[in-house]
């Protein structure tokens, strides 16, 4: 092992250790730029020169590798000399604003300034005048400020496989930033941003909110998917102003909903005190009266023999689970409950792999039934991550997905509702089975098929299976998983979904949220608990929603706004938000970590375990002694480490739901996707209302152009939307947007996210 | 029948071109036609005859008569006077170079004294679109030798690392040493680097104009020693006439097996594609150009890993200049002891230069490597125009140096230029007359450098505009004293923390101005200085 010494210091490091790396371990500081732990070394910013005795030139201490014996010094004066030069080079046309920029007290520039500049000037040339662009709702992107280090373009190329934010001209005149776009919202924007060691690239929603040093960080994790990221969340008198990613885990990166899919926490629309109908109104009353109100009603539904379910949001803590689960299965006697409500009837499994970084040793991946970078998005960069650097081959059956494909060796693109169909002849292929016939109507070439047989069989893959499978479609995976010898990881929906499960809230009889809005309908059910979800923005049968509502004795609700569901309600109970609540969650990886609470509940917000126990006390039966979140956790660490089998649900879903002329899927538009994001108002913005897409030439041949006002039409009902081409949509299908609490468009559905469609051009 | 007894060669290059060459070609053919001469002189378009700034040149064999200036009103008289009465035409008869070495010079030289011809053996001479003259000249004869008498690519090598040849391109590198450095695999790249950035340099250009047979030939040698079977030539995208000829060339050889897949039967196989440059300096650099090729911005990659570990797509690769490679076909085909026989022990072999600026003869020569800078601007570029005094040279282009009158017998080749702190660079000599600015010089230096930064490292990036903006203040007399310090000083920090050459050359330039020419900086500085006179920015921009 190379020794070397570094401002007098001597330290061993392994072999191919840098300048930096080693400094670093022996705490001496080197200025850096350029120079960033998870993007490929750049060597450019110059930023990090360090003498070593006996080389005539400096050298960057980032990307130059010790040798043994070398003497290296951080802080000699040819050293500073070069440092003082660069600062004064990066300084002469910054326009040191400071006082109005949202960077400073973070500004690795500032830092730098104050601890190894000097105070003198000798250079003097006019501030750039770039203007401020406005990059949508998400960035604002401030050229004047930037110290050019690349970091940003490095990362979409990097990690994004390339976007539009690139560098251009050159020289003094190099600038960063996209070339065509004026929106830019890439579903990872918010990591070049946080990348960007100045105030070149910054938020949008906490421009001059207030200052970096003024606000209180909480370590806690995202609850808009279950990959979990954890989060450091900055709170300011109350409100969740600013999210930071330090701590790097479980990637180096997070996504634009944990970045920037807060907003909801702080919306004006809030409702912040329990509501109780009072004929046509709802009329705020003291949570007491809400609780007391809420548990006698049940109460009375119960003794008349009425039945009472609960429908709860995957996003919830382990702890909520667990005391409503209790509430509803030991106070309440029902046998109802779920956490499925993004629809589906599939249990979670236990994963093959057990972190990011397993999933970025794979050789090769079979990705079925999910746009990745929607549903887990951080998922899809490791995913990416081997393919771009050339180590893994990626194989696609996933209809319209819109990033990996741009990785993708082969990618099947079938046609909506077609994806298990081209699953099964995968299975046919590899089990040496015809398969042609298969194939049929999806739009899925046999090249295609064979040449992604051949690639999995050649390199072990991690087969990774969406949250679109059915029951059925996870029995094939699983099939072609044992052919390969790999059991598949599973993905569901929400972001504690493994945790809902683990802690037993779903029906003892297997029956789906499907079965339990038809026993709403049929009358068998008359009581129903709701929390901290909108079923008519998210459950796929908005007809069914309607009619199971309208047809209850008592609904009650739980959540943070005004939803079409809590029209329907008699009673609203305010809830907190994932910054006020704190709890378990449990990961993809079936890892239970720690939400902790950034600030304390609004006004008379509650979460769910609180909720259950209020109830059960004004039911007479309490359920323990439970002060804090804290005082649950220790069942909820318990209930874990069981085994629970999950009831069969195979032959659950029948579809015949694809005729009409053209096979669509509803699909979440990234920024619609996650908890609560129609109340995050720059995601609101970016995608303020459903529309439908569809191939460019298929569209060509229906005579339709981009951006057209159509008509699609579903049973009778008709839906005016926005259309618009898209390369990814599969010709002869359409993908159309949901997630919008405030435009029926679940209405559409029976239950599953395909439905055949019609679309004409609307009449003006 | 027909039966030639006269050839009339016609110089054209982009420069003759720009003076008629193609018009003056027509009206002779004409003329001759309507002479009924048609059967017995030939007109042969042939590459870069020497000397640029001269019009159209003419040169008639075997009299061994040259004409420069030759306009198409000229042409009747040439014809009817010399090519049917045999009477030279005296008034616009320039002087042709008297041979020297037998072998290896040849008489087509426009200047003063006689070159030895070792690159430049066939420009002028030949046709430079007809692969039948380049064969009868000698091209491909070297690979020829290297198939029949089974020569191996080590030895193709051997002979190159023994003849000491170093890269032209600027760095003066060992050629064998570099190949030898490549990384076995079964994928190598040769890149021939055509790009030709170095404002005031046109030799690569010449060359490839003049006998474009003689790079194929030497790629293929080349390719074969490296074991690489695919060539690339990068070349500026502004050499029409070097793209089309050889590309015109690149066809040929294929067409008769001297490129492609088992050439000639020999089982050696070299494939050669042209890439245009976009008109970027910095593209020339190496690892820059194989980005381009890539594709990609034209910026220097980080080294290591070099690109003959790592370059184009990620295969070893290796980077030699035009001139470079051209010198390989003679080694092989006289030897490395021949070779030997020109230059210095350390610096074998010749050097083509393009000197230019304020000279009688300005253009293209071939000297052997330690000639004087004083024989090269007094012997071959005839002296300073006008009879002028000499003031001084900058040598290497805008990355080269100045020099002074004290320094004219400074040997040029890569070691004694290293003692005054100067470079061979690309090639190029600017010659000054007493009257020229070097304030004025430098400050277009320096803007060329701000326009040239790729951008990419900050010392650089910013380095070259700062300097720019202090020279601005001091060509404008509005600079002090310390500004002049100010360019050393940052021109020494972008020497010690810049990532490519480029941003580590400027110091070459400021220090040299400043070292030799200090007085006319201090005068602008003085504070006592007015507008300048218009005459020196208009040339200082012809530099530029
Ligand atoms: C800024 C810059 C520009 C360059 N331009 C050229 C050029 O135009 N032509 C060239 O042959 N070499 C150029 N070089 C040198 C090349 O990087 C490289 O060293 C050369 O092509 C190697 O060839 P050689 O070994 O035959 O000399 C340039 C270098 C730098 C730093
Ligand atoms: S915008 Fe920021 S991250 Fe991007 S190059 Fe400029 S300073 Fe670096
Ligand atoms: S939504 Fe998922 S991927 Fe995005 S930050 Fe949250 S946990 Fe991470
Ligand atoms: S020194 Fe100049 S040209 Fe070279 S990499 Fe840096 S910015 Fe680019
Ligand atoms: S941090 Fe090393 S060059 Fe930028
Ligand atoms: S405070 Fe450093 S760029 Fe804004």
């Amino acid at each position: 092992m190379p020794k070397v010494v570094i401002d007098g210091i001597e330290i061993e490091v392994p072999p191919g250790t840098t300048i930096l790396n080693a400094a670093q371990r022996v705490g001496v500081e080197i200025p850096v730029f350029c120079y960033h732990p998870y993007l490929k070394p750049a060597g450019i910013c110059r930023m990090c020169l360090v003498e070593v005795e006996g080389m005539p030139r400096l050298l960057p201490a980032c990307i130059t590798e010790v040798q043994d014996g070398w003497e290296i010094y951080t802080n000699s004066d040819r050293v500073k000399d070069a440092r003082e030069w660069l600062l004064e080079f990066v300084l002469v046309n910054h326009p040191l604003e400071c006082p109005i920029c949202d960077e400073a007290g973070e500004c690795e520039l500032q830092n730098f300034v104050f601890k190894f500049g000097e105070p003198r000037k000798r250079l003097y040339d006019e501030p750039f005048k770039y203007p401020t662009r406005y990059l949508g709702p998400l960035i604002v992107h401030q050229m004047n400020r930037c110290v050019l280090c690349r970091r940003c373009v490095r990362f979409s190329d990097e990690a994004m496989g390339g976007t539009d934010w690139g560098v251009y001209e050159r020289g003094y005149r190099t600038i960063v930033g996209p070339y065509e776009r004026d929106v830019f919202a890439q579903k990872y924007t918010f990591n070049m941003e946080a990348l960007c060691p100045v105030g070149a690239i910054t938020s949008n929603i906490y421009r001059y909110k207030t200052r970096i040093w003024k606000l209180d960080f909480t370590n806690s994790v995202c609850a808009h998917c279950e990959v979990g990221c954890w989060l450091d969340l900055g709170e300011r008198d109350g409100q969740l102003l600013k999210v930071l990613h330090r701590r790097g885990y479980p990637s180096p990166w997070i996504c634009d909903k944990g970045g920037y899919g807060f907003e909801y926490v702080n919306h004006s629309e809030r409702i912040t005190v329990p509501l109780r109908r009072e004929g046509n109104r709802l009329r705020g009353v003291t949570t007491d009266e809400a609780l007391e109100f809420v548990a006698g009603r049940l109460k009375g539904l119960v003794e008349s023999g009425g039945k009472v379910a609960a429908l709860v949001s995957p996003h919830l803590t382990c702890e909520d689970y667990l005391l409503m689960g209790s509430f509803m299965k030991e106070v309440v006697g029902s046998d109802y409950l779920d956490y499925r409500l993004y629809g589906g009837n599939t249990y979670p499994e236990r994963p093959a792999v057990d972190s990011l970084e397993g999933v970025e040793k794979a050789e090769a991946y079979l990705v079925v039934g999910e746009d990745l970078s929607v549903h887990h998005p951080v998922l899809a960069l490791s995913v990416a991550k081997g393919c771009k650097e050339g180590r893994a081959s990626l194989y696609l059956i996933v209809t319209g997905d819109s990033f990996l494909f741009k990785f993708a060796a082969e990618h099947a693109n079938p046609l909506p509702g077609k994806e298990e169909k081209v699953l099964e002849a995968l299975a046919s292929v590899l089990g040496g089975k015809d398969y042609a016939s298969l194939l049929e109507g999806t739009e899925v070439s046999e090249d295609t098929l064979k040449a992604m047989a051949q690639g999995l069989q050649e390199k072990k893959p991690l087969i990774i299976g969406g949250s679109r499978l059915t029951p059925e479609g996870r029995v094939l995976l699983k099939g072609v998983g044992e052919r390969l010898g790999i059991t598949p990881l599973f993905l569901d929906w929400g972001s504690n979904s493994k945790g809902a499960f683990q802690m037993g809230f779903w029906s003892p009889g297997g029956e789906s949220v499907e079965d339990i809005l038809n026993k709403c309908v049929s009358g068998e059910i008359k009581g129903l608990f709701v929390s901290s979800m909108d079923l008519f923005r998210d459950y796929p049968n908005g007809t069914l929603v309607k009619e199971a509502l309208s047809n209850l004795d008592f609904l009650v609700v739980h959540d943070m706004f005004f939803t079409e569901t809590v029209a329907y309600s008699d009673c609203y109970l305010p809830a907190t938000s994932f910054a006020e609540d704190g709890g378990t969650v449990v990961n993809m990886f079936w890892e239970a970590k720690k939400r902790n609470r950034a600030f304390k509940p609004k006004d008379e917000s509650m979460p769910l375990w609180q909720v259950a126990l209020g109830l059960s006390r004004k039911w007479g039966r309490p359920l323990g002694d439970f002060g804090t979140v804290e005082d649950v956790t220790p069942l909820v660490r318990e209930r874990l480490s069981q085994v629970v089998e999950a009831p069969s649900t195979l032959g659950g879903v029948k579809a015949a739901h694809l005729k009409g002329d053209i096979p669509a899927l509803f699909e979440y538009p990234f920024y619609r996707a996650g908890m609560r994001t129609d109340f995050c108002n720059a995601f609101v913005q970016l995608v303020p209302e459903p529309y439908v897409t569809l191939n460019p030439e298929y569209g060509d041949e229906l005579g339709f152009k981009n951006g057209d006002i159509v008509i699609m039409e579903v049973d009778g009902n008709q839906f005016r939307m926005k259309l618009f081409f898209r390369d990814e949509v599969p010709r002869g299908g359409a993908i159309v947007s949901r997630g919008f609490s405030d435009f029926p468009i679940t209405r559409a559905l029976k239950g599953l996210w395909y439905r055949g469609i019609e679309l004409r051009a609307a009449k003006e | 029948m027909r039966h030639i007894r006269c050839h009339v060669l016609i110089g054209v290059d982009a420069n003759s071109l720009l003076a008629g060459a193609k018009a003056v070609e027509q009206a002779l053919i004409k003329e001759l036609a309507d002479k009924g001469l048609a059967d017995e002189v030939q007109v042969i378009e042939t590459g870069s005859l020497g000397p640029i700034g001269q019009g159209v040149i003419l040169v008639v064999y075997p009299d061994a008569v040259a004409y420069a200036n030759v306009t198409v009103d000229d042409v009747p008289e040439i014809v009817t006077e010399h090519l049917l009465k045999g009477r030279p035409v005296k008034r616009l008869q320039v002087p042709l170079a008297p041979e020297e070495r037998v072998v290896e010079i040849k008489p087509t030289g426009l200047v003063k004294k006689p070159q030895p011809r070792v690159v430049l053996q066939n420009c002028g001479v030949i046709d430079p679109e007809s692969l039948e003259e380049a064969i009868a000249a000698g091209d491909y004869q070297a690979l020829v030798k290297v198939i029949e008498e089974g020569m191996s690519p080590k030895d193709v090598m051997e002979e190159v690392t023994k003849s000491g040849l170093r890269g032209r391109g600027g760095a003066g590198f060992p050629t064998g040493k570099k190949w030898s450095f490549t990384a076995p695999g079964p994928q190598k790249y040769l890149i021939c680097n055509a790009d030709e950035g170095e404002p005031g340099t046109f030799k690569d250009r010449l060359i490839l104009e003049g006998d474009p047979h003689r790079l194929i030939e030497s790629m293929i040698l080349a390719g074969y020693a490296i074991g690489a079977t695919k060539g690339y030539i990068y070349i500026r995208g502004e050499y029409t006439l070097s793209i089309a000829r050889i590309s015109k060339a690149i066809e040929q050889a294929y067409r008769e097996n001297l490129l492609g897949d088992n050439i000639l039967d020999s089982g050696i196989t070299f494939h050669l594609e042209i890439k245009k440059g976009a008109g970027a300096y910095v593209c020339g650099e190496e690892t820059a150009l194989i980005e381009s090729i890539e594709g990609k911005r034209g910026q220097p990659r980080l080294k290591p890993p070099f690109p003959a570990v790592q370059g184009l797509w990620g295969k070893p690769t290796v980077v030699n200049n035009v001139e470079t490679l051209s010198n390989i076909p003679p080694i092989i085909l006289n030897g490395a002891d021949w070779y030997r026989s020109f230059g210095t022990p350390t610096c074998p072999g010749t050097k083509v230069y393009t000197i230019l600026g304020h000279i009688e003869t300005p253009g293209l020569i071939e000297v052997e490597m330690g000639t004087t800078l004083r024989d090269i601007i007094f012997e071959y570029g005839g002296g300073i125009r006008k009879g002028k005094k000499f003031k001084g040279a900058l040598v290497g282009g805008a990355a080269g140096a100045f020099l002074n009158e004290s320094q004219l017998d400074v040997q040029m080749d890569y070691d004694s230029l290293k003692e005054y702190a100067a470079v061979l660079g690309s090639g190029a000599i600017l010659v000054m007359d007493e009257e020229t600015s070097v304030v004025s010089l430098l400050h277009s230096i320096l803007s060329f450098f701000e326009h040239e930064s790729c951008g990419q490292c900050t010392p650089c990036r910013m380095g070259t505009r700062s300097l720019l903006t202090i020279m601005e203040r001091i060509v404008r007399g509005q600079g002090t004293e310390k500004d002049l310090d100010l360019l050393l000083q940052v021109s020494e920090n972008m020497q010690v923390s810049s990532l490519c050459p480029l941003g580590q050359s400027p110091i070459l330039p400021i220090k040299s101005a400043l070292d030799y020419f200090r007085d006319e900086f201090l005068e602008r500085v003085s504070g006592k200085w007015t507008e300048p006179p218009l005459q020196a920015h208009e040339e200082a921009s012809q530099v530029g």
